[in-house]
């Protein structure tokens, strides 16, 4: 893919969300971007994308499902290849899916994550956390990232899947290379289909040794209008519980442990007065809103003066929206009792992220166990942290002691 | 002050639970759910503003 590696000559007509500069710190880009002339963007690259910075455009885009479409939903084209084979129609309901499909794909799984159905998960949740931090607080020295917020969401998710802890590993490296692997089209077909192959043999073992209660039955068992749900469905939200729960997730843990560990102030501030958890944990995820997703256009339409067609993806940049000044006094600024917080994170209108409310149960009980055994911490090195980005946002190494 | 909300608009942020827990809730999906129909005390005026202001889909609406 050359495309990462020419020089970006004009932001608003050339941007590249996978330029190095862009993956680690994207947001003086989005700036740039958002207070020009021309705060919807193009660039040619990976067959061309808009991009919208300004909270209002990209809330308006979120909100008319008909025009953008979520038949792709990911910032880069799907890879060549990624159409054929026996399970190409499986997507990730209810994200990839449109209207009228896309109401009975989410309603089934809303209840499990609504916040009184994810609350059973915080005593496991805190004591996995507990034991990650056994795992290196004799040492002093730990990387925030791949030593303690990778691990938390996929285990979370394995546990509410009903599958094997063993799978962490695997888990992973399907996800990094479905999701943040931009020049290596085989391992994103391959990641898919691993996904999706291991998925099958769940559900087979299931059909021949029916188990009580876990996730995966449940979804097997659901009936539509008196009929089994296809399973194209039923494997369809197995691979949406991992590319949109695990990635997604850690990258906000990351980013708030490397957050943290910069700002003595603030921890001191959630220790002194613990009341301010609930505003704090909408405000990291403010200005660290981790996802980027995409739209693809219906039909021609000139959207705020820029002459969109059929087809083209608009990169719904959430991430630039959260911070628009017009929106977010000192947006810039984490301000962890900030009180008109009116922001997107988790999306807006029908597609808003199904897994919200589990998403801050981790972030939370992840930040409030670190602080509570690990209260003093500081990056080792700044300059050394290495981070994820286009689709995801977060470190991926990150450094600290204490 | 009482409080209307357009179920239709509501996507379940749960921002106005987090932001005035004893006049907003959830419901089995989610969705935001009213816990007072009625005249909201006055004590709550200022969480049940905040919960307004923090409805990323302007599914809330005050009476005053």
């Amino acid at each position: 893919m050359t495309d990462t590696q020419k020089p970006v000559t004009d932001i608003l007509t050339d941007y590249d969300i996978f330029a190095p500069d862009f993956i680690k710190n994207p947001y003086p880009g989005y700036t740039e971007i958002r207070e020009s002339q021309c705060p919807i963007a193009h660039t040619e690259r990976y067959e061309g994308s808009w991009l919208p910075t300004r909270y209002e455009d990209v809330v308006a885009i979120a909100q008319e499902y008909e025009t953008f479409t979520s038949r792709q939903i990911l910032v880069m084209p799907p890879a060549a290849g990624r159409s054929e084979g026996p399970y190409a129609a499986v997507g990730a309901p209810p994200i990839t899916s449109d209207p009228p499909d896309h109401h009975w794909h989410r309603r089934l799984i809303l209840p499990v994550f609504a916040p009184q159905a994810v609350a059973q998960y915080e005593p496991g949740t805190r004591d996995l956390c507990n034991a990650l931090i056994d795992e290196f607080i004799d040492k002093g020295v730990a990387d925030a990232a791949s030593d303690y917020a990778q691990h938390i969401p996929v285990r979370v998710i394995s546990k509410m899947l009903g599958v094997p802890l063993t799978m962490e590993d695997e888990f992973t490296e399907w996800v990094r290379g479905a999701l943040e692997n931009i020049t290596d089209a085989e391992r994103r077909i391959k990641s898919f289909r691993s996904i999706v192959e291991y998925f099958i043999g769940e559900v087979q073992s299931r059909a021949a040794n029916p188990r009580e209660d876990d996730f995966i039955t449940q979804l097997m068992n659901t009936e539509v209008e008196g009929k089994k749900v296809p399973i194209e469905y039923v494997l369809g939200v197995c691979n949406l519980m991992l590319v949109a729960g695990i990635d997604t997730t850690w990258s906000a843990i990351g980013s708030c442990m490397w957050h943290m560990a910069q700002h003595p102030e603030h921890r001191k501030q959630l220790r002194e007065n613990p009341d301010l958890w609930p505003t704090a944990i909408e405000e990291l995820l403010r200005v660290y809103a981790p996802v980027t997703m995409a739209r693809i256009v219906d039909h021609d339409i000139e959207f705020q003066g820029c002459p969109m067609k059929a087809g083209d993806r608009v990169l719904m940049a959430f991430p630039a929206a959260n911070r628009d000044p017009r929106q977010f006094e000192n947006p810039d600024e984490v301000i962890l009792d900030r009180q008109n917080n009116r922001h997107v994170a988790f999306g807006s209108g029908i597609h808003r992220c199904a897994g919200s409310n589990l998403a801050r149960l981790e972030l939370r009980v992840a930040l409030q166990t670190w602080l509570e055994r690990i209260p003093e911490f500081e990056l080792i090195d700044p300059t050394s942290v290495t981070w994820a980005g286009g689709q995801v946002h977060g470190p991926r190494k990150c450094m600290v002691k204490f | 002050m009482k409080v209307l909300l357009d179920y239709d608009s509501c996507h379940g942020h749960q921002m106005c639970a987090i932001a005035a827990p004893d006049v907003f809730g959830s419901d089995e999906i989610g969705n935001a759910k009213v816990l007072i129909t009625g005249e909201i005390p006055a004590e709550l005026h200022t969480k049940v503003r905040r919960a307004e202001s923090n409805c990323p889909e302007r599914a809330i609406t005050i009476i005053e």
